[in-house]
């Protein structure tokens, strides 16, 4: 008798699936996943219909979690099957639907039996292939969903729930109660309702983040109009400058990019201050390269130095460049700014106070400081008869200012071998073209 | 009327110097099969029954294996009596399982996934200071390391 209800069930069109529909968040930080399946376990919270539930525990320090919609609803809204929250930008309903405005909530009936039937067409039409119409993966996303939408997976959420004895001072689990020992969170969102969440109306947390979004600054141009670079931050080592270049072109002729890699930011400057404006403009709270969301600001002007010997082409003020010289590997056009005072500048190249060999002293090996007129008579030395082994791209930098003794320390040391010992010519000569042509 | 067949309890020797322990277990039993289960629960109430059960046959393996102080005969006889639960004192000469708590907590059907029971993982292979007592029988840790 109870084999029979239940095929009559299944004819019925009660769903059954393979996986979930989940988002990364949800699914947790662990790529291995054990995964519990039970089919028609629960009803579906919104159309009450049986479906295949599954449970998993979505990290170590997770609770469970299990599949509360079943796919149907979550096909229409195209949204995740535990949280609620959309697919692609991780955003409830509300805010998704208003910020792209697609507004499918007319179609979908609500009351009780409008509902069942037409999740069952859905279903139906679905499991036949029909294509229907659904809009949400063809339409492009405009500049505010980018703006709001979540590029990192939020675990928070997977945490276990409040410990309701512990609320009333009642727990006598102590240390093996699961549950959190914190007081609950109070206040507006914390009254969520699942229906109202899914269709997409009256969500408190749709509401919060549609007011921020509203008033999201944007970039202010600063007052000093010759402020032509802008400041990327947050960089990763999976950002490349030509991922940076194809960003940026799109504004305006890019003057120059300079990367820091030690400080994770770039320095990007436009020939025109109407083209760094536009982008300031257009990117400032959507930059988001390779998944890592950035940082957009602008550039703070150097400190001035007057360096008549410098006559290079590229070198007007740089916005935004620090005080500290530091050189990128790329861009040879780029100048350091110069100087602060001499003795400021050794706590930035970490030059150690013991010296024990002579590489360890920058002076010594080729660094030339203005200031110090003896140094540079002996340092002469080294650096006339280093051209011999340097293309000439690197002359100008001797007539410069302070420069990190590490990249120019090594030639000059191997120079020194080859002339010194003559045995060690044969190894040191390889290296020494190894190092000259950084 | 037929002949009534009456059994009568023919106590071995050396039953005199273990009945005092084993009917003080027994009282313990009773206490815990009495006790309300106010506060507690529902699976905490269990608790003490296989706490209980896991002492009493502890003390009659231990006179026997261990201590090798009763005869095979008074042993066999407690284990017919119920005073010990001959299953797991079958598990306890095993390797690995010389602490077992109680049976459920290795009987895979009963779990998810087809596994045992949280108290049986070792406590150093748990992450750092994880306090548990398993649902079964409140066990914190019945591994054999531990």
């Amino acid at each position: 008798m109870a084999h029979r209800l239940l095929r009559d069930a299944q004819a019925d069109g009660w769903e059954r699936s393979d996986f979930p529909i989940i988002c990364e968040s949800c699914l947790g930080d662990n790529p291995y996943v054990r995964m519990l399946r039970a089919d028609y376990d629960k009803e579906c919270k919104i159309c009450a219909r049986p479906f295949t539930v599954f449970r998993w525990r979505p990290g170590r320090d997770a609770r469970y979690k299990k599949t509360e919609i079943c796919q149907t609803c979550c096909k229409l809204k195209n949204v995740c099957q535990v949280c609620l929250l959309d697919l692609e930008y991780g955003l409830p309903v509300q805010v998704r639907d208003t910020a792209l405005a697609i507004s499918s909530n007319d179609a979908i009936p609500r009351s009780d039996v409008n509902r069942e039937y037409f999740a069952e067409e859905h279903d139906r039409k679905a499991r036949a292939g029909i294509d229907y119409e659904s809009s949400h993966g063809k339409v492009r996303p405009n500049d505010t969903i980018l703006k709001l939408q979540r590029t990192a997976p939020y675990y928070k959420r997977n945490r276990a729930h409040v410990c309701s004895f512990f609320v009333r001072g009642e727990c006598t689990r102590g240390a093996e109660c699961p549950y959190r020992h914190e007081m609950p969170e109070t206040g507006e969102l914390s009254q969520q309702n699942i229906k109202d969440r899914y269709y997409g109306v009256n969500d408190p947390v749709a509401l919060k983040l549609l007011g921020k979004a509203g008033e999201m600054p944007s970039l202010q141009p600063p007052d000093d109009e010759s402020i032509r670079t802008l400041y990327v931050g947050g960089l990763d080592a999976r950002i490349s400058e030509q991922d940076l270049r194809d960003q940026f072109y799109v504004h305006g002729e890019i003057e120059s990019v300079r990367m820091v890699v030690q400080r994770a930011c770039a320095f990007v400057t436009y020939t025109t201050r109407e083209a760094a404006e536009k982008a300031a403009e257009e990117l400032a709270n959507k930059l988001v390269i390779k998944g890592v969301r950035l940082k957009l600001m602008w550039g703070r002007p150097q400190q001035v130095q007057p360096k008549p010997e410098e006559g290079q082409p590229g070198v007007v003020m740089h916005g935004g460049l620090l005080p500290r010289a530091v050189i990128s590997q790329q861009q040879s056009s780029d100048q350091p700014p110069a100087a602060p005072p001499p003795q400021q500048s050794y706590n930035y190249f970490n030059i150690p106070e013991r010296v024990h060999y002579p590489s360890m002293d920058p002076q010594r090996m080729g660094a030339v400081v203005p200031s110090q007129e003896a140094g540079e008579s002996s340092k002469g030395g080294p650096s006339q008869l280093a051209p011999q082994y340097y293309p000439p791209q690197p002359h100008p930098y001797y007539q410069g200012g302070q420069y990190p003794p590490q990249y120019y320390a090594p030639p000059p040391h191997a120079f020194l071998w080859a002339h010194g010992t003559a045995s060690t010519t044969s190894y040191a000569i390889p290296t020494s073209v190894l190092w000259s042509s950084v | 009327m037929p002949k009534i067949k009456t059994s009568r309890v023919n106590y071995p020797d050396g039953w005199e110097l273990i009945e005092p322990t084993l009917r003080d277990l027994d009282a313990k039993m009773r206490e815990a099969e009495n006790d309300p289960h106010d506060g507690k629960r529902k699976c905490e109430a269990l608790w003490p029954i296989f706490h209980i059960t896991h002492q009493k046959s502890r003390y009659i393996f231990d006179l026997y294996y261990k201590r090798q102080e009763i005869s095979r005969e008074l042993y066999e006889f407690c284990l017919e009596q119920g005073y010990a639960d001959a299953n797991l004192i079958a598990k306890w000469k095993k390797a690995g399982y010389e602490r077992l708590c109680c049976l459920r907590c290795i009987q895979t059907r009963d779990h998810n996934f087809g596994t045992t029971c949280m108290c049986r993982v070792p406590k150093h292979l748990r992450e750092e200071n994880k306090v548990i007592e398993c649902v079964h029988c409140g066990c914190t840790g019945c591994a054999s390391g531990d």
